[in-house]
């Protein structure tokens, strides 16, 4: 009896306090600005530019959305100051896509980024990207015939994704590839087109640093070469003419890719061997040839295979020479293998990259040549 | 008439509620393996594998596996320790080995640690709902809306508190199927070369572990109220293995979805992983984790007021409801003067030092003792 009476009484002390608590918030959606996409830009000295994008749950306006530009020292001083023009309350629990101008990603975006994981309130899987010239104007353009800004940027970084036509990027992912010694980010790069935003490749970076970027036949390859792209097709030119004297074009789609990274060790350089075995179809193919031929095809896929070691490795050669980036991950890979200790690891990593023998040996099958031969 | 009173006087002497041998002080060796299972995974598995990675780098999992050596070596100890003094526990040795008033002090002292590290528990699981759900919510009325379910479970005692464990681990085990997100992110080259890292790092970076096998101390609590006690040994093998395995698991993952500097730099890494899962109809599983958690808090925290209570009350002639209440005020005090996570952290780590010396060394000593000074329990009459 006395227990059950002291069990109630706490638990109407508790029932009290919850209800009575001071600092109750109200958080009702109409009153809040739930923010779904930032943007940030260098501004003059030390700022930064930005501007939010709000979708507008209200009827007062005519917009879908409501686009704030302003500036600020820090990112979240950035909202504060933001906060002032709205008659909304801003939160950032809803934030889906961050842009990053191509100044401001060239000095490093890590001291803009810190709040995004700091803050528990922003989820993990949250697309971010690089733009041509200044990141709040996609923001400002009208798209008549898409849907509002911030959806539109967000389902196509997905699909693209999806697609393998962009490597994986989110922000679990650039975070991880920052930190890390042996592995360095990319992220998608977004060009203004007349009435909407071209995906254009990828902006590579050495740790959070934008060093420069790959066009979108380079990023399909950097794709690649990264394995695990099971769907795609690529365009080839081969060498032959066809009866009007036009270049063939192949197309090829792949069905199986598999990768094998073979790592070894010579004199202090690393030699990496990556192995590709690709199993696909012909999904288009300009030429005369009669492909049921064994020797057509064998012809063909030779093309293919010299044709893609020879871009694949151009690409290579490309981050590691030009940018000294390493967006493989290969010296985590070599680290893995334990020719390096974790105590000496990071001063050495990139020191060993850029002395890396490199190699890509491809072998194409083609299983099925579409409907016709 | 007559048969009815001689039956009615075969039937046992009652008993009082407080006494070891009325029905609701005995648990079987299931209750006391769930016990000894669930009581360690508290607060301390959520941000553990940072600690052991920043020593252990990516030998972490081997780290983990050599700290499941821990609990099962302070088993053996205070088993040993356990056997020699009969059907008593901690409190009841300690006053036969050091004699009435010495061994009071030492009583207190060993509640005390019990205490703290049901406060502790208490109040790390407050910051991190602080931190993670309600940032503007002062620590004492979470501390509060915690210790109602902590000190009704503590107050039913020790059978509740062990079926209570047995629900707990059913209800949380799902939580493991949820490793499945982080695992098709993450890549398995960081769990290479195994042992690397040479044999020194890799064993002080099991010993940061510590924190989150403690537990398994209260094992000298429990014992006065197991029915079988030759069940002891085998539920706290079982249970401590099975700890090293959960935690294992998480060390795994864990190093496979960070990279080592971004694990360095995140407070709990488990929640963060967690924080990745995302499926069509719920972003943001780790709040859903979190409040989850309460239940494992609850148990953790519960079981160790209710030792530490236990302990007093054996000690010191106080009601039990007034020891309680005293707890109450002195937790929600205290929860609001320790506010800083520096603060906390300074603290954790004393902690877990006193209670893996407690885990381990404590028993021995105390075995080692009782040989010399040729002290044993009796055989009750």
């Amino acid at each position: 009896m006395k227990k059950s009476a002291m069990a109630l009484t706490l638990a109407l002390a508790v029932a009290c306090t919850g209800v009575g608590c001071g600092k109750r918030q109200q958080r009702q959606l109409e009153q809040l600005g739930v923010i779904s996409a930032i943007s940030y830009d260098k501004g003059d000295q030390e700022n930064i530019l930005g501007s939010v994008v709000i979708p507008n749950f209200t009827e007062t306006g005519q917009e879908k959305i409501d686009v704030l530009t302003g500036r600020g020292a820090t990112s979240k001083e950035l909202r504060f100051n933001l906060s002032r023009m709205s008659e909304r309350k801003l939160v950032s629990g809803q934030i889906r896509v961050v842009l990053y101008g191509e100044k401001l990603a060239k000095s490093g975006i890590m001291p803009y980024s810190d709040t995004l994981f700091r803050d528990v309130e922003i989820g993990s899987q949250i697309d971010l990207a690089v733009t041509d010239g200044r990141a709040m104007d996609f923001f400002t353009k009208r798209y008549p015939d898409k849907p509002s800004v911030d959806i539109y940027l967000y389902r196509m970084l997905r699909k693209e994704t999806e697609q393998h036509t962009l490597p994986k990027t989110n922000l679990y992912h650039f975070l991880h590839d920052v930190y890390d010694h042996g592995r360095d980010p990319v992220l998608p790069y977004l060009r203004l087109g007349k009435e909407d935003v071209i995906v254009d490749g990828v902006a590579v970076f050495r740790d959070d640093v934008m060093v420069g970027r790959l066009d979108p036949e380079e990023t399909r390859m950097l794709s690649y070469l990264q394995g695990g792209a099971a769907l795609g097709e690529v365009d080839f030119k081969l060498e032959e003419k066809n009866q009007t004297g036009e270049q063939v074009h192949a197309v090829i789609m792949y069905m199986d890719f598999k990768r094998k990274v073979d790592i070894s060790e010579k004199q202090g350089h690393p030699i990496f061997n990556l192995k590709f075995a690709i199993q696909g179809a012909i999904s288009e193919y300009s030429g005369d040839a009669d492909l049921e031929q064994e020797p057509n095809l064998r012809k063909l896929e030779t093309a293919l295979k010299s044709k893609l070691e020879r871009s694949m490795s151009g690409v290579l050669r490309k981050l590691q020479q030009e940018y000294r980036s390493d967006p493989l991950g290969l010296m985590e890979l070599y680290r893995s293998k334990g020719f390096v200790t974790d105590e000496e690891e990071p001063k050495r990593l990139s020191e060993l990259y850029s002395k890396a023998e490199l190699q890509v040996k491809v072998e194409v099958t083609v299983l099925q040549t579409g409907m016709i031969h | 008439m007559r048969e009815a009173a001689v039956r009615h006087s075969e039937t046992p002497a009652p008993y009082a509620p407080e006494h070891p041998q009325h029905p609701r002080n005995r648990i079987n060796g299931i209750e006391l393996m769930f016990l000894l299972h669930t009581v360690p995974i508290g607060v301390g598995v959520l941000g553990m594998v940072r600690f052991i990675a920043d020593k252990a780098g990516h030998d972490a999992p081997l780290a983990v596996l050599i700290s499941g050596l821990y609990p099962q070596v302070g088993v053996l100890f205070m088993w040993l320790l356990l056997k020699r003094f009969r059907t008593m526990g901690i409190y009841e040795i300690h006053q036969q080995l050091f004699g009435r008033w010495v061994g009071k002090i030492f009583n207190l002292a060993f509640a005390s640690y019990c205490l703290y590290a049901f406060f502790m528990t208490l109040r790390t699981f407050t910051e991190l709902v602080n931190t993670w759900l309600y940032p503007m919510m002062s620590p004492w009325v979470l501390s509060l809306i915690f210790l109602v379910p902590m000190i009704y479970a503590s107050y039913a005692g020790i059978q509740l508190l062990g079926r209570y464990a047995i629900m707990t681990f059913f209800l949380t085990s799902w939580i493991l199927v949820l490793i499945y997100f982080p695992i098709m992110e993450g890549s398995s080259s960081y769990l290479l070369p195994f042992g690397s890292n040479g044999i020194s790092r890799i064993f002080q970076g099991s010993l940061l572990s510590a924190l989150s096998v403690l537990g398994f101390e209260l094992l000298m609590v429990y014992y006065p109220f197991v029915s079988y006690k030759k069940d002891v040994l085998p539920a706290a093998t079982i249970a401590s293995w099975s700890v090293t395995l959960v935690y294992l698991i998480n060390a795994v993952v864990s190093i496979m979805f960070f990279s080592l500097p971004q694990l360095s730099k995140t407070i709990w890494p488990m929640l963060t992983m967690f924080k990745h899962v995302q499926v069509p109809f719920i972003e943001r599983f780790e709040t859903i984790v979190i409040a989850v958690w309460i239940l494992k808090v609850v148990n953790t925290a519960g079981t160790y007021l209710w030792a530490g209570v236990d302990g007093m009350l054996k000690t010191i002639p106080v009601k039990k409801w007034v020891l309680y209440g005293l707890i109450l005020i002195l937790a929600l005090v205290f929860s609001n003067a320790l506010h800083t996570r520096a603060e906390i952290n300074t603290q954790l780590n004393f902690l877990s030092k006193l209670g893996l010396g407690l885990m381990i060394g404590y028993p021995l000593l105390l075995w080692l003792l009782s040989l010399v000074l040729r002290k044993k329990g009796v055989e009750p009459s």
